[in-house]
């Protein structure tokens, strides 16, 4: 689904990202952890074509360099921020019908007298997927963090999007709300779509995803099952001691 | 308070009652019904501007040039060539239209601060080129222009025009409030938000910058073009950087990022000098720059929010 071959990202004098490979295959949930400043956004930022980069990255099959980043939506990768990126002065509504964008045409003339029409059957699948229908009309700007956490997914899973790549979604969430947040992630990946996870709470990762690859100071240090990571040696040491919890 | 649908219906009723009778109540002081003519076209001009800035969160401070652009086309077209009304004005739409693409490249580039000094160079260039070109009459201006017609009827009289511009006001006022509420509007209002989440989202952010600017631009070329009809006379002086600054002012004591905003700030701009009246009329100047000052500190939604605290105070 997405291969990263030897991807190196350079800011003046830092190297963000050393000579990575990564292969994300279709329909799974695929970790991508590490210590802070370990390269993982910059990793999704050169898929969606926002920093300079050099090697490949294949999006099933296809190279993306060059392709304008709006594009990417269109062929079927989303992703949300990881400092959370809402249109603050938009709805609910609004924000998900934004990432409707590419799946939508617009008639400008019927725009203009309003007749233009909604994509309605998706709106209303995706606000009840992710339980957000009452909060449809709610302005974006005086809901809790975590609530708008939701939205970004919903935003960008509405698209049907093939790979979703998500950074940090637990970051922010009360303990309380982390099942559910699993529990979504896991029914996105069920409804058909790929996933690439950055997260950095490990009970997280080790429950839900099919396989980790982690990164420290720009580089891949391991790759395997949630349960070969947890017992890498390497992976321990990157941590420095932080507690890895296998699931099952 | 939840405000009822009946008594918001029943407001909006007396204001159309209200806005409908004006000229009725003024008819023995034409004049004022002149001067709110004026303020409707202006306020078209500013819903455009309005656009651009408050919703697009672009900045223009070449407005006037595409007014000039738009009331010189059509001025010409039907004097020089005998066009159609109609179709005159069509063109000034257009040609306005054309030069908001090409004022609008610039926002591809340059943001805030600069991109505000490159609209200004290239809007003020419209004035002096005016200036220079025989066709407009250069600095002669162009007079007796033909006034006003709906096909067969000559809209000659103060209160015609009153009717007629507020059915082309309403008509805007509706397509860009559509326009804002549609898939294009809000991929400009992201746009304004975050680029780059707009982008993720597959909005093309270039192309949306451009159709604002375009959208503008046609908007404040109606505006032109029905001015020269209305007022008879251009000169480009009256479409250099001051006036684009006025439309600007207007637009902030209106309300930024509002749709009715544009239309109070207009009217506000164009009645205040009239209202102080006699030998006090500089004041209007001084009381245009604290309003601007105000409206920035206290209604950063300008006159609008007083609209909004009214409307909750009488429940609507
Ligand atoms: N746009 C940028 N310009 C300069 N340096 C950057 C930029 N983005 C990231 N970096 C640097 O690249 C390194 C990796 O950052 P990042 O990818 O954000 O790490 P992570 O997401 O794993 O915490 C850090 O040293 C960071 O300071
Ligand atoms: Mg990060």
């Amino acid at each position: 689904m997405l291969a990263i071959e030897n991807l190196t990202v350079r800011f003046g004098g830092v190297i963000a990202v050393k000579a990575l490979n990564l292969t994300v295959e279709e329909g799974e949930i695929h970790a991508l952890i590490g210590p802070n400043g370990a390269g993982k956004t910059t990793v999704f930022n050169a898929i969606f074509q926002v920093v300079p980069y050099t090697g490949g990255i294949l999006f099933a099959g296809r190279e993306l360099r060059g392709l304008p980043r709006h594009r990417l939506a269109e062929i079927g990768v989303t992703r949300t921020f990881q400092n959370l990126s809402i249109f603050p002065s938009m709805t609910v509504r609004e924000n998900i019908l934004v990432g409707a964008h590419s799946k939508t045409r617009s008639r400008f003339v019927a725009e203009l007298f309003g007749v233009s029409g909604e994509p309605k059957q998706r709106l209303t699948d995706t606000l009840n997927f992710f339980g957000l229908s009452p909060l449809s009309p709610a302005y974006a700007a005086v809901l809790p963090y975590g609530t708008l956490k939701t939205v970004e997914l919903a935003r960008a899973f509405i698209s049907s999007p093939k790979l979703i790549l998500l950074d940090e979604p637990a970051a922010g969430i009360p303990t309380s709300e982390k099942g559910a947040l699993k529990a979504v992630i896991r029914k996105m990946r069920d409804a058909g779509t790929t996933i690439l996870l950055v997260e950095h709470d490990m009970e997280l990762v080790m429950d839900i995803s099919d396989s980790v690859t982690v990164m420290d100071f720009g580089e891949k240090i391991a790759e395997g099952t949630p349960a070969q990571i947890s017992a890498d040696r390497r992976v321990i040491e990157a941590y420095l001691g932080e507690e890895i919890h296998a699931a099952s | 308070m939840v405000p009822s649908r009946g008594r918001r219906l029943t407001a909006n009723a007396v204001l159309v009652a209200l806005v409908l009778l004006v000229p009725l109540i003024f008819r023995t002081k034409p004049s004022i019904i002149g001067y709110l003519n004026i303020a409707m076209l202006y306020a078209l001009a500013t819903q455009g501007l309005n656009l651009l800035m408050g919703f697009g969160g672009l900045v223009s401070l070449g407005h006037a040039a595409f007014m000039a652009i738009g009331g010189y086309t059509a001025a010409v077209l039907v004097m020089t060539y005998h066009v159609n009304m109609f179709l005159a004005v069509v063109a000034g739409v257009a040609g306005a239209g054309l030069f908001g693409l090409v004022i609008g490249f610039p926002s591809l580039r340059l943001s805030g601060f600069y991109l505000a000094v490159a609209t200004m160079a290239l809007g003020s260039s419209v004035a002096d080129v005016i200036k220079r070109l025989t066709i407009t009459g250069g600095d002669y201006g162009l007079s007796n222009i033909p006034s006003l017609r709906l096909g067969p009827w000559k809209l000659v009289s103060d209160a015609s025009r009153y009717y007629f511009f507020v059915i082309i006001l309403a008509l805007v006022f509706l397509a860009v409030r559509n326009f804002l509420n549609s898939r294009s509007g809000r991929a400009v209002r992201a746009v304004h938000d975050s680029e780059m989440t707009a982008a993720a989202m597959g909005v093309n952010v270039a192309a949306y910058k451009l159709i604002t600017f375009i959208f503008a631009a046609c908007i404040a070329g109606l505006s032109g073009a029905l001015y020269a009809f209305t007022i008879s006379y251009l000169h480009p002086t009256n479409f250099g950087l001051t006036f684009s600054i006025g439309l600007l002012s207007m637009s902030i004591i209106g309300g930024l990022g509002t749709i009715i905003g544009p239309i109070l700030g207009a009217v506000f701009w164009v009645m205040l000098p009239l209202i102080i009246g006699g030998k006090l009329t500089y004041l209007a100047t001084v009381i245009f720059g604290l309003s601007i000052i105000g409206s920035v500190m206290f209604l950063p939604k300008g006159l609008s929010d007083l609209v909004t605290r009214i409307q909750t105070r009488l429940k609507l």
